[in-house]
Parts: structure tokens; sequence; C-alpha cells
């Protein structure tokens, strides 16, 4: 699967016209210049040539020289990448967080206004479109009632103030685009909860467990998630890649020094090796995400390990 | 269940709109029919009098008059015949959703017509700049001169009225209405007329109201054409999955899932940087990034279809493959088809905005609803309402195509809603 996506990627690219020598030179640089780079780029060589040594260069973790940061592809990566790995991580808990909190809520009062009034909020919310947020939220938060700091990760000069001190810098920095993120996210984890959780409630075990007694929150929380869980589970690895273009937006939006501003800034640049570190970086994690989340799906409901062997 | 309010609101807008904008309406009703008559009596004339620019008018002209005519129609059926209704037209009238998404299909084809002021013309930097929403303001319009004189008579003379009516050119905009009407002195072909921001306007002055319409008909209209090709290359490719079981059909859904695990956004990003930002590279883009998950679904159902009863005694008589398709299969791929349709048209529409939003979808001045809110981030903290309408009608348009896939009866029971790009 890997191995099909960066030979996907590499044909995409080579398939696309325009040519990175002559684009990253510009029009007034003589054509023998050109050539020279070409050739020293190795895009002068036959296909399968370029392809194989390609290959063996992202095996071994070599994906190229970024023109914009002048140094080895990899090195802007890694760099960056825990940078979007905390923005995330932080938008994909509070979205579980406010997903399993709406959902708990509407069952509880489910049949009520309550539970209407959650699925028209989440149904509205998911259609969102997150870059809307952001700005609302920007405006609202940032400029009219100046609680968080509208981009950067860092307020200028925190490096001297204590440990502390930074950290809970970072995380005022880090609330805006994590909602921006998340608030749509959340929506649409909770519709989908929302119908798993009406399937599992109907079905006999429930109905046992209420007649033997059980309160309503060892319920809720005992047998009603935990056999809902495994349709969002199964659904992670999706989540992870919508969670990861989101990033894409929030990030070029808060001006947050993450992969997806790095995409977007390679974009404008024209540095090709650099963008497709990204996507290959992306399309990695979207797969080992969704790999994940079926093992994880496996444990946590043992009737899908049973139904793949049939 | 009867629902007649979404045709009020309909007859509502339609009234409003036609009092407002009276004057270019009949204008470019008039000019078309002239013209026409025109081309009838003596094709000579009527092809120097010809201008590309009218086509626009016109075509807003007729979807105004057709759109009048069927909403008056529905509302006499409503009201004479509360029960029936002819079928086609009850699920535009009935669903709020449906109903939303005719009336931007009406609004981008009408623009031109509907638009208070061009959307491209700039104001005084000095006055009308991030004027507020409701704020007034004075246009002075530069009109071509009719020569009553001519021999060609009273078809043309009028034509040559509305024509000039329609493309007058905007040659000043200001915020300010008092001093701009006593500093010019009205020339003979320029005409002053106040107008109202009712959106306000945006850093260059140009009225935002204007713009969002004309976004909305971008966004429409790269949002359809590239769902009808992402549906078209799905129908495809999931058609030869389901009907070619073995090497072809593991292959194709291989491919399939690595389209799925990139990430759609990058990979259009990717694409537009290599090839170029114009309209059509962006359409195409959209189609080969979103056929994916109705390939799935026409798989899918093709293979159950081909083994049912009917598919397998039309092989029985050794039909054709080409008739089975077309006969046996698609017609029952196609609810299946269309619902997901609808829902890759929303996540498009989202995508097309996300990349005008970065600055990598349709080019300003050509104003979308992405790029306009991609211009206002900047003046976020100045000018609220640049940022704010364009967003909130996208999400209006998402919110429709979303509530249209609910409600359409063929929903592919895979469990769950698809995550679209956010």
């Amino acid at each position: 699967m890997l191995f099909g996506l960066v030979t996907l990627i590499f044909f995409l690219s080579r398939l696309l016209p325009g040519d990175p020598a002559s684009l990253f030179l510009g029009p007034n640089i003589p054509a023998s210049v050109a050539t020279e780079l070409r050739h020293q780029f190795g895009l002068d060589r036959p296909i399968a040539e370029q392809y194989m040594l390609w290959l063996g260069g992202v095996a071994r973790g070599d994906l190229g020289y970024s023109f914009i940061h002048n140094q080895p592809v990899i090195d802007v990566l890694t760099r960056v990448f825990p940078n979007t790995l905390l923005l995330g991580l932080t938008a994909f808990f509070l979205e579980m967080a406010f997903a399993f909190a709406l959902v708990t809520l509407a069952i509880v009062y489910r049949h009520r206004w309550i539970d209407k009034a959650i699925s028209t909020l989440t149904f509205v919310t998911y259609s969102l479109p997150s870059f809307w947020v952001g700005i609302l939220l920007l405006w609202l938060f940032s400029y009219k009632l100046n609680f968080f700091p509208p981009s950067q990760m860092q307020s200028v000069g925190v490096e001297q103030k204590g440990m502390i001190e930074g950290m809970a810098d970072m995380i005022r920095h880090l609330v805006l685009p994590a909602l921006t993120i998340a608030i749509p996210g959340a929506a649409g984890l909770a519709r989908i909860l929302r119908t798993s959780v009406g399937e599992t409630l109907s079905q006999e075990y429930i109905l046992a467990a209420t007649s033997i007694g059980l309160s309503r929150g060892r319920l809720i929380s005992g047998y009603v998630m935990r056999n809902s869980l495994s349709s969002v589970v199964s659904l992670l690895g999706v989540e992870l890649g919508v969670l990861l273009t989101g990033v894409l937006v929030t990030e070029t939006l808060y001006a947050w020094p993450g992969m997806g501003r790095l995409a977007v800034m390679a974009v404008f640049a024209r540095d090709y090796p650099l963008l497709l570190g990204c996507c290959i970086l992306t399309g990695c994690v979207v797969i080992i995400g969704s790999l994940a989340a079926d093992l994880l799906h496996a444990i946590i409901d043992p009737r899908v390990i049973g139904a793949s062997e049939q | 269940m009867k629902n007649t309010w979404p045709l009020l609101v309909m007859l509502v807008v339609l009234v409003v709109m036609s009092v407002l904008q009276w004057s270019s309406i009949s204008a470019s009703i008039l000019s078309l029919s002239a013209w026409l008559m025109m081309a009838c009596l003596s094709p000579g004339i009527a092809g120097r009098a010809f201008d590309s620019g009218l086509i626009d008018y016109w075509i807003g002209g007729v979807v105004w008059v057709v759109a009048a005519v069927w909403l008056v129609r529905e509302s006499r059926k409503a009201i004479r015949h509360p029960e029936s209704r002819s079928r086609s037209s009850t699920a535009l009238v009935e669903s709020p959703a449906a109903g939303l998404l005719a009336l931007s299909v009406f609004v981008s084809l009408a623009c031109p017509l509907i638009v208070p002021l061009d959307p491209n013309t700039q104001g005084s930097l000095l006055t009308t700049r991030h004027l507020p929403p409701f704020s007034k303001g004075i246009v002075v319009e530069k009109i071509g001169e009719v020569n009553e004189e001519t021999a060609e008579g009273l078809v043309y003379t009028a034509f040559q009225r509305a024509r000039n009516h329609l493309l007058s050119r905007e040659i000043s905009v200001s915020g300010i209405v008092d001093s701009t009407a006593e500093a010019r002195q009205p020339d003979v072909s320029e005409v002053t007329r106040e107008v109202m921001f009712v959106l306000g306007t945006d850093v260059v002055g140009r009225d935002v109201l204007s713009r969002v319409m004309y976004g909305i008909r971008t966004s429409l209209s790269v949002g359809l054409l590239a769902a009808i090709g992402a549906t078209l290359i799905g129908v495809l490719a999931g058609m030869i999955a389901g009907m070619f079981p073995g090497l072809v059909d593991t292959l194709l859904m291989r491919l399939t899932d690595l389209f799925l695990a990139l990430p759609v956004l990058l990979l259009v990003i990717g694409a537009v940087a290599f090839v170029g930002q114009s309209e059509i590279t962006l359409i195409l883009v959209l189609c080969l990034t979103g056929w994916m998950s109705i390939a799935r679904m026409v798989r899918g159902e093709v293979r159950v279809l081909r083994e049912r009863e009917f598919v397998l005694a039309a092989r029985m008589f050794r039909l054709p493959m080409r008739r089975i398709v077309v006969r046996h299969l698609l017609p029952n791929v196609v609810p299946v088809v269309v619902t997901s349709a609808v829902l890759q048209f929303g996540n498009i529409v989202l995508a097309e905005a996300a990349l005008g939003f970065l600055g990598l979808g349709i080019q300003p001045p050509t104003a979308s609803l992405g790029n306009m809110m991609g211009e206002a981030t900047a003046y976020m903290s100045v000018a609220w309402w640049v940022g704010f309408f364009p967003g909130l009608i996208l999400a209006g348009l998402l919110i429709a195509a979303h509530h249209l896939y609910e409600d359409l009866p063929e929903r592919p029971h895979a469990g769950s809603p698809p995550l679209g790009p956010q």
C-alpha cells in the first residue's frame, strides 16, 4: 500500500506538464543552465531509471532537496511535523470530547427537545466550512474579546521566560486553531455516533441490562457507548485524512508553523520536492492511521475478527 | 404533507428582486426581443449590432421569465388544487434544501441582472473602502449615446437604448452621497444614481453583495461541472470493476484506495501548482480527485446486480455486453449515483472554496466565495462583513446539499455519512 502510494505520487508528478527546472529558474536564465540543472537533478535520465532512483531515495528517507529552505526535505519535515502532530492530536481529542458529550446529552434526554436540538445543531455545524468557523473565531475571540492571540505558535520573546510560561503561552496559541478543526469535525463524529447509539439502544442486550436494574449511568457508559464505539473507530482512518486536510487550511489561517502551511508555501514557491515530501508523509500517516484504526476496531469489537474469517 | 412556504419564499424573493431591478430586467428582455425581431427582419443589421457582452444578460432575462412563469403556475396550482401537484416540481417546492439550491442556481444564472453594481468596479479608495453593511453610496454611470436619427427605425433604437442601459460603464463609485453629487457636473451621457451597499464594501471598495452573487455563480459552475465529471469517471470505473471481477477489479480498487489515501486537498494543491491555476484545470483536478467514492458505490451495486435473475437471464440470451450494461445495469445504478453525486457536489464546492481561501483556486479579480474569504482574513479586525457573508452563503449551500442528500430515498446504507474534506 505504501509502495503503491509512493509510485502513484511519482507518476502523477511526472505526468503533469511543467518542467521543475525551468519553473525554478524562471524565464530569464539561459537554456544551458537549465540543462545543467536538469542533469544535476537527474531529470534528463530515462523515466524508469528516475523512478528507481527516486524509490531508492524514498526508502532511505531521502526525499530530495528543498529549494526554499535550502535543506534536505526530510529535515524540514521532521522539524515541522511535531507541530502539526500537536495541533492534530489536540483537535482530535477536543473533537472526541465534544462528540461524546453531545451524544451522551442527546441519549440521556432522548426523544425530547434537547435531542432534537442537538441533532439539528450537529447537522448544521457539520456542514460549516472549517475556514469560515476559523475566521469567525478569529474575529470574535481574538479581535473583539482579545482572549487568544491571532497567529503564530509562540509570542515574541517567550523563550526567555520559564518553561511553564512557555507552555501556557503555547496552549493559548493552540486553542483557536484546535477549535477551528474540532468544531465541524466533532459535529460529524457526533452524527455518526448518534446513529450507531440509536441502533445499539434497540438491541436486546440493552433491554436485558435495563431489566437487571443497572443505573442509567452504568448502562450508558458501560453498555451503550462501548458497543457504539466500533462504528466510530472504524471511521478513524478516514477521520485522520479529514483532520490533516483541515490542518492545511487552519495552519495557513493561524500561521501555525506546521506541515499544512509548509505545503501551501511550497506551492507558492514552486518547491516541488518539498510538496512531494508533504504528500508522501501525509499519505503515509493516513495509511498507517487507518491500519491502526482497523487493529483498534478488532480490539474493541471482537465481532469484527469473526466476521472477517467467515 | 404539504409544505408551501418554500414556494412562498421564492415568490416573495422574485417579486422583491423584480421591483428592485426592474430597469435592467426589462432592458434585457427588451433588447433580446428587439434583437430577435431584427434578426428576422434584417440579419445584417442584427449581426452588426450584436454584442457578446449581452449574452449574459439575455440568459438572465430568459431565466427570469421562465422562473416567473413557473412560480406563478406552481402557486396557482397550490392554491386551486392543494392536494394534487405534478411530480417533477413537487420535490423542488416541498424540500427547502432543493428550493434553496434552485434559488442559488437562479441567482447564479441571472446574476448580471440582479447585482446592484458591477462586481469588479472598484470605488474610490478614500470613501468607499470597507463601508459597513447598509451604507449608501453614489454611482456615476456613463451611458453610450443613442443616435435617434438612424434610418434603422424604431426597433433598432429600442435595441440600442436597452443595450446602452445594460452595458453602461460605471465610471465612479463613491461612498459619500452629497459631495460627489455636487462636485460632478453630470454630463449628458452620465447618469448618477444612489445605491445601497447592502452587505458593505471590501478593501478596494467593491460591493460585497454583487461579489457574493458572482461568487455563487463561480462555486456552482465549478461544483456542478466537476461533480458531473467525477460522476462519469466514477460510474465508468465502478462499472468496469464490477463487470470484470478478478484482476481488473483488484487493480482498479487498489487504485481507488490509493486515491482515497491521498488527502484530496493536498493532491488538488499539488496538481494546481504543477498545471497552473486556470478554471479548467481546477475543474479537471477536482474531477480526478472526486470520483473514488462514486466508483466504490457503483462497483458494490453492480456486483450485487450482476447476480440478479434478470441480468442472468439477459446473459443467458447472449445479449451483447453493451446492451446488458446500458439497459439492465445502468438504470438500476442511477439512484445510488444521483445520491452520491449530490454528496460529492457538496464536497467539491467545499474543496473549491478551500482552495480559493488558500489563494490557489479561482484567481482574483473573479469573485469566488473562497477567494473572497481568503482576501478578507487579513482585514477581519476592521471589516468582518467581507468574510462573513460569503461564508454564510457557502455554509447555506453546503447545508442544502447535505440536507438534499439525506432527503433522497436511495441513500447508500454503508452505515454512516461519508466525511467530506473539511
